[in-house]
């Protein structure tokens, strides 16, 4: 039933020298990166404004909760009736993936900014709109990039599932191929790619910026 | 130059300061000593506008308190750096919103072109010019480039007193800024204040809950009660400075102010023990220990 796993190792090699795992890698990272970007910024922007405004936090926070439960990929349906287009509702279930992550992490870290700080910021002679800039933002970037972690993670997954429902040339579709093809070894193969570029990219990316930035911040 | 008249401050239904008066001539070293929970923070920061008053007056050079100015630069308990600036732009932060006198076109050099009114915006070569004479006078010159989490205690602390400076104000206000530090950093720091307040003979109102350090830098020790906050005492520290915390006389000014804590010490140990507490047994006013400094 199982393939060994000198046999994935040798699909792999295979794959990624002679088959189509490289394009197939690069188009998933490249709908990754546009939707994750998008996600962030998004994410930000909202966040940002929740954090400001409380009525818009009251309103929206309702909305998010039940949202975040929904799993993203279940928004692909509706996406393929609104862009008709595989690849932008693709891009699309990604920016999902990640939006109700970066929105909470950006407002919990615009809340909870300590309040000495923006007490010191008023004392220095600043004011409304320039202590937000100058004091409340950088104060919540460590919440934020914990929010662009969580993020990326979360487009990660959507997009693998958005890819194995959908069309084009991803490691999705990769992998159903191998299913289709009843080649155990093919599908074993495409998921070690999919763990391993979450690994390395979560371990070499965003937990050290994380692990930095909290240690900066004097929140570890 | 400071004047608070009839002082009230609640909170709901909590009375934490009542009919306060003060005086705080140009100048001065004014040092509030008071158990903490008294209020002492909540006072300094109602001076720095940044806590409303609930009745009574606050006047700064005649004109009322109600907002924070940087006539009135307050140094945090807990410093309040900004992790995100380093030494450097944690000192300037305030800069911008403060303008520049004659005194800082001086240490700018001729950089800086003669002929412009007195007072006027910052140019950057004259916030940095401030910024190294301030380093270099809390000795942190070397460390300028340091972000915070990299700096002890003391040293962020010198940092934040460097920041207000920074700004010149009329009064510096400072709550408790050395008591989360060690007792030997203390020490230096005090010294340290003592020599920049000689220096830049600028007014001070220093919130302490520490008997030894009030008596080593002020010209005046307020001596607050509790429940409500209020001034009991108001006794002069009437020696030169530098002083030495050894000097007999500063010894002898320690006891009288314990002596006039002892009322304050007595009614609220009734309240946090209940009668039973042996005072008189326990040595808190007997032992030697009551005039190392953290009496109360
Ligand atoms: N924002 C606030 N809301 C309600 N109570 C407060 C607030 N700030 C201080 N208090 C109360 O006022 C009293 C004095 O506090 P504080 O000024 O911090 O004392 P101190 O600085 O002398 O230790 C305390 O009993 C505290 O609980
Ligand atoms: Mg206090």
């Amino acid at each position: 039933m199982f393939p060994g796993p000198m046999q994935v190792i040798e699909t792999l090699i295979r794959g990624f020298t002679e088959g189509n795992y490289v394009p197939a890698l690069l188009n998933s990272l490249r709908r990754l990166f546009i939707g994750y970007f998008i996600s962030v910024m998004l994410g930000t922007v909202i966040g940002v404004l929740m954090g400001r405004f409380k009525t818009l936090d009251e309103i929206l926070g309702v909305v998010i909760l039940p949202l975040q439960s929904v799993p993203s990929v279940v928004w692909l349906p509706l996406a393929l009736l609104w862009f008709s287009m595989g690849e932008s509702a693709m891009i699309f279930v990604v920016v999902i993936g990640g939006l109700w992550n970066m929105i909470m992490s950006t407002t919990a870290g615009i809340k909870g900014v300590d309040p000495v700080l923006i007490q010191c910021g008023r004392n220095l002679g600043f004011g409304g709109g320039k202590i937000f800039t100058k004091v409340i933002l950088p104060a919540s970037i460590p919440s934020m990039i914990t929010g662009m972690r969580l993020a990326w993670a979360f487009c990660w997954r959507a997009l693998m599932a958005a890819e194995i429902i959908g069309t084009g040339q991803g490691l999705g579709q990769v992998l159903m191929w191998g299913r289709d093809m009843g080649n155990m070894s093919t599908v074993m193969a495409v998921m070690f790619i999919i763990a391993a570029t979450g690994m390395i990219s979560d371990g070499f990316v965003f937990k050290r910026l994380e692990n930095r930035i909290y240690k900066q911040w004097g929140l570890l | 130059m400071l004047s608070i008249q009839n002082l009230h401050k609640s909170f709901g239904q909590e009375k934490v300061l009542e009919g306060l008066d003060i005086e705080v001539n140009k100048g001065e070293f004014v040092s509030v000593l008071g158990p903490s929970g008294c209020g002492k923070s909540t006072l300094i920061h109602m001076i720095a506008g940044l806590e409303s008053v609930s009745s009574g007056k606050i006047l700064m050079k005649d004109r009322e308190v109600k907002a924070p100015g940087t006539d009135r630069i307050l140094v945090f308990q807990s410093g309040a750096l900004f992790p995100w600036l380093n030494v450097r732009e944690n000192i300037a932060f305030g800069l911008s919103n403060v303008k520049a006198d004659k005194k800082s076109r001086d240490t700018a050099g001729d950089k800086v072109r003669i002929g412009k009114s007195k007072k006027h915006k910052f140019t950057n070569e004259e916030k940095e010019a401030r910024v190294e004479d301030l380093m270099k006078k809390v000795h942190l010159y070397q460390f300028r480039d340091k972000y915070p989490h990299q700096l002890s205690g003391g040293m962020k602390q010198r940092v934040s007193i460097a920041r207000s400076l920074a700004m010149d104000p009329e009064v510096l206000l400072m709550d408790e800024p050395f008591s989360a530090l060690d007792e030997q950093t203390k020490m230096v720091l005090h010294d340290e204040l003592q020599r920049i307040w000689m220096e830049t003979k600028k007014t001070i109102v220093f919130v302490t809950h520490n008997i030894r350090e009030a008596v080593k830098l002020s010209d005046r020790v307020l001596v607050m009660g509790s429940h409500p906050g209020k001034i009991i005492r108001d006794i002069p520290i009437p020696y030169a400075h530098p002083r030495k915390v050894t000097d007999p006389n500063l010894v002898e000014m320690e006891k009288v102010i314990m002596e006039s804590l002892k009322d304050e010490i007595e009614k609220r140990t009734k309240e946090e023990f209940g009668d039973g507490y042996p005072m008189e047994e326990s040595g808190v006013f007997s032992g030697p220990d009551y005039t190392m400094g953290d009496g109360i």
